[in-house]
Order: C-alpha cells, then sequence, then structure tokens
C-alpha cells in the first residue's frame, strides 16, 4: 500500500531503573515524551547559558564591575544554573509521570521564579552602573 | 490519460483542513536537534574554562574534560537513543517508492 501505514510493533522490555523511576501507568505518545524531552532540553541550555554568563563575567569583567559585586553576580549566576539545571530534571520527571497517569500538567514554577531573579539581577546591576557613572 | 483515484497519500497533501504532513519523522529531528544545540552549549561553556588554563591548570582542565564528555556524550549516545526508541515505539512504515509520472 502507498502512503503511510502504522503497524503495531511489541515494544522492547523496560530497564529496571527506568521501570523503578517510570512505574504504572500506560505509555504516552512518543511525541509527547519527545517534547517533553525538548523542554528539559530548553530549560538545560538556559542553565548552561547562565553558567557561562557567570564565567564569562569572572573571567572578562574584571574592569568593569567592583571586584565585590563581579564576585556576587558570579555566585548568583552561578548558583541560579545550578538550581535550573535541578528543578529542569524533577520537572521533566513529574511531566513524564503525569503523561503516563494521565494526569493534569504540574504548573511550572520555574518561568516566574527565572523572570523574578533576571529582572531583579538586570536592575541589579543597572544601579551598580549607573552608581558608577554617576561617580565619575 | 488515464485518471487515477487519489491515494491516502495525496488526500493528505491536498486537503485544506487536515495536516500537510505526518509528523511522525519530523519529531526525532527536532528532538536531535535539541541535543546537539545542548551539546554546543557544553562545548561553549568547555571553551570559556579554558581561560582559567594558566592560573588553575588542574580545575580549569577537569571542568573542560567534565564538559566535553558531556557535550561528545549529548552528541552521540542520546540521539542514537531518541531515534532508536522512537522508531520502536512509533513503529513507522515508510511509504513505498512510487512513480510520480506515467511512463
Amino acid at each position: 500500500m502507498a502512503g503511510i501505514a502504522q503497524e503495531p510493533v511489541p515494544s522492547p522490555p523496560r530497564g529496571r531503573l527506568v521501570r523503578a523511576i517510570l512505574k504504572d501507568g500506560s505509555e504516552p505518545d512518543p511525541r509527547f515524551t519527545l517534547a517533553n524531552e525538548r523542554t528539559f532540553l530548553a530549560w538545560i541550555r538556559t542553565s548552561l547559558a547562565l553558567l557561562a554568563g557567570g564565567l564569562a563575567l569572572e573571567a572578562f569583567a574584571a574592569d568593569l564591575f567592583p571586584d565585590v559585586i563581579r564576585l556576587s553576580a558570579t555566585v548568583a549566576l552561578l548558583s541560579c544554573a545550578s538550581l535550573l539545571a535541578t528543578l529542569a530534571g524533577f520537572r521533566w520527571l513529574k511531566i513524564e509521570r503525569a503523561l503516563r497517569w494521565k494526569r493534569p500538567l504540574p504548573l511550572s514554577l520555574m518561568a516566574p521564579l527565572l523572570a523574578c531573579i533576571g529582572a531583579f539581577g538586570s536592575l541589579s546591576l543597572l544601579t551598580v552602573l549607573i552608581l558608577e557613572a554617576w561617580k565619575v | 490519460m488515464k485518471a487515477t483515484a487519489p491515494t491516502p497519500h495525496q488526500d493528505l497533501l491536498t486537503s485544506s483542513t487536515g495536516p500537510l504532513h505526518h509528523d511522525d519523522g519530523v519529531q526525532p529531528e527536532r528532538t536531535v536537534l535539541s541535543w546537539n544545540r545542548t551539546g554546543v552549549s557544553l562545548l561553549l561553556i568547555a571553551l570559556l574554562t579554558t581561560r582559567w588554563l594558566d592560573d588553575h591548570a588542574v580545575s580549569a582542565l577537569s571542568a573542560a574534560a567534565l564538559a566535553l564528555f558531556a557535550a561528545a556524550w549529548t552528541f552521540s549516545v542520546q540521539p542514537a537513543a531518541t531515534g532508536v526508541r522512537l522508531l520502536v515505539s512509533m513503529s513507522t512504515v515508510l511509504p513505498q517508492p512510487r512513480r510520480m509520472c506515467g511512463p
């Protein structure tokens, strides 16, 4: 037959670790699983961007900010990167379980949290820059 | 010229309300691309850590090696696993090649 046909194929056996993490429920649509995986990766890339920002701030902005401010911003960025990567892992798991159990998806607290952190960090650095310029 | 009845595949392509194509093939590709972007980000991190090679050689090399290992794993293992898992679970049978024009 021409065209695309779907033929059922028996699922391969799951590993012990996967069965322990994702027990019960039914297999979700693979497209949803892959979409969940891509969302997780997007959060991980955001975390890596924060990590790169922290590293770049420490490496290349020695003359731009006072040492205390630079170190504080670097620590804040690296902490946020770590927190975001951890939360992304938990969120991936929660969504995967919700998909398996056909439950509503959990509310994401990461987006508003990240927005608040970003706004607060940007405003703080902007204030420091303005104060530095005011002194000069 | 003899007119032929439209096949289900043609219906999908010409329907104004239905999908233009099945999404089966695009999902794994998008996921693999997403893994690749993550790998590139890890490579960038590895590059950045080399900034401290002069002052903190051991720490910088360890961090760079870790990031490179993660990037290599991302580029090789995960896309392959995703593709295989998807192929098995979606069990898509690709269409047979057809003649577009008559003889």
